[in-house]
């Protein structure tokens, strides 16, 4: 047997109305026996929890039983679930080590990462089709993710010299 | 608009995430009068996370890091 996370969401389908504070600490309540953690508000609540299964299948199958059933019994809507997800704990645990904060670069970083200077950077950013579009364009300038311009640089067919003039 | 700051009413472990998220990415704590603590994340569009008041396993810690997670706040810190 092994430790899964699960992970529910339930919506309502149309309206969205509020659940009741107390409805959702009644359902905090009665999670609390599986690690669980909730969450909701304006049309929808979720829940993820913990439970000991053989497989990622009967982990997701059991942990939508176990919300549901708590669901009800705090007095929650009864709303089609979105969302169903199981997680083995170890993976888990590695997934959550990492920080999920994207690495980014800036201009002058990314032209010292592929060894070229700012302005050709900038052509490159301009002309070429395979360079990676900047995940955020800031008054200061673009940001880069960095493996984005590391795999730029891996596939960039450098050709030495200056580029022949057209007519 | 304001909100709380966590005190000794969450887990310590919650409270330096909380504060993180609350000093650095636009979160916000609401401390009710009876009831558990909310952290309502920077993006509206996700459900305020209900927060334990006593400390709680690491499995439970590990289930509320993955919500915060998905509901688009960052956790751990780079640095």
């Amino acid at each position: 047997m092994t430790w899964f996370s699960v992970g529910v969401e339930a919506r309502c389908p149309d309206q969205a109305p509020e659940i009741d504070e107390w409805l959702l600490d009644s359902f905090a309540d009665a999670v609390a026996a599986y690690d669980g953690v909730i969450g909701g508000g304006q049309g929808a609540w979720d829940a993820r929890i913990s439970v000991e299964t053989d497989d990622a299948d009967r982990a997701a199958m059991t942990g939508a039983e176990v919300v549901r059933k708590a669901a009800a019994a705090a007095g929650l809507p009864d709303w089609p679930m979105v969302r169903l997800e199981a997680t083995r704990q170890d993976v888990l645990e590695s997934e959550l080590a990492q920080p999920n904060y994207p690495e980014l670069v800036s201009g002058p970083e990314a032209a010292e990462l592929l060894g070229v200077s700012r302005q050709r950077l900038h052509q490159l950013a301009q002309e070429h089709a395979g360079f990676p579009e900047p995940l955020y364009r800031l008054r200061v300038g673009p940001l880069w993710v960095r493996s984005g311009i590391e795999a730029f640089g891996r596939r960039w067919e450098r050709k030495p010299g200056r580029p022949r003039k057209t007519a | 608009m304001g909100g709380d700051r966590p005190g000794q009413e969450i887990p310590k472990d919650y409270r330096k995430v909380v504060v993180h998220l609350i000093d650095n990415e636009g979160w916000t704590y609401r401390r009710p009068g009876g009831g558990y603590p909310r952290l309502l994340p920077a993006d509206p569009a996700h459900q305020p996370i209900k927060l334990p008041k006593t400390p709680s396993s690491q499995r439970a810690f590990n289930n509320f890091v993955a919500e915060v997670r998905r509901k688009g706040g960052h956790w751990p810190p780079r640095r």
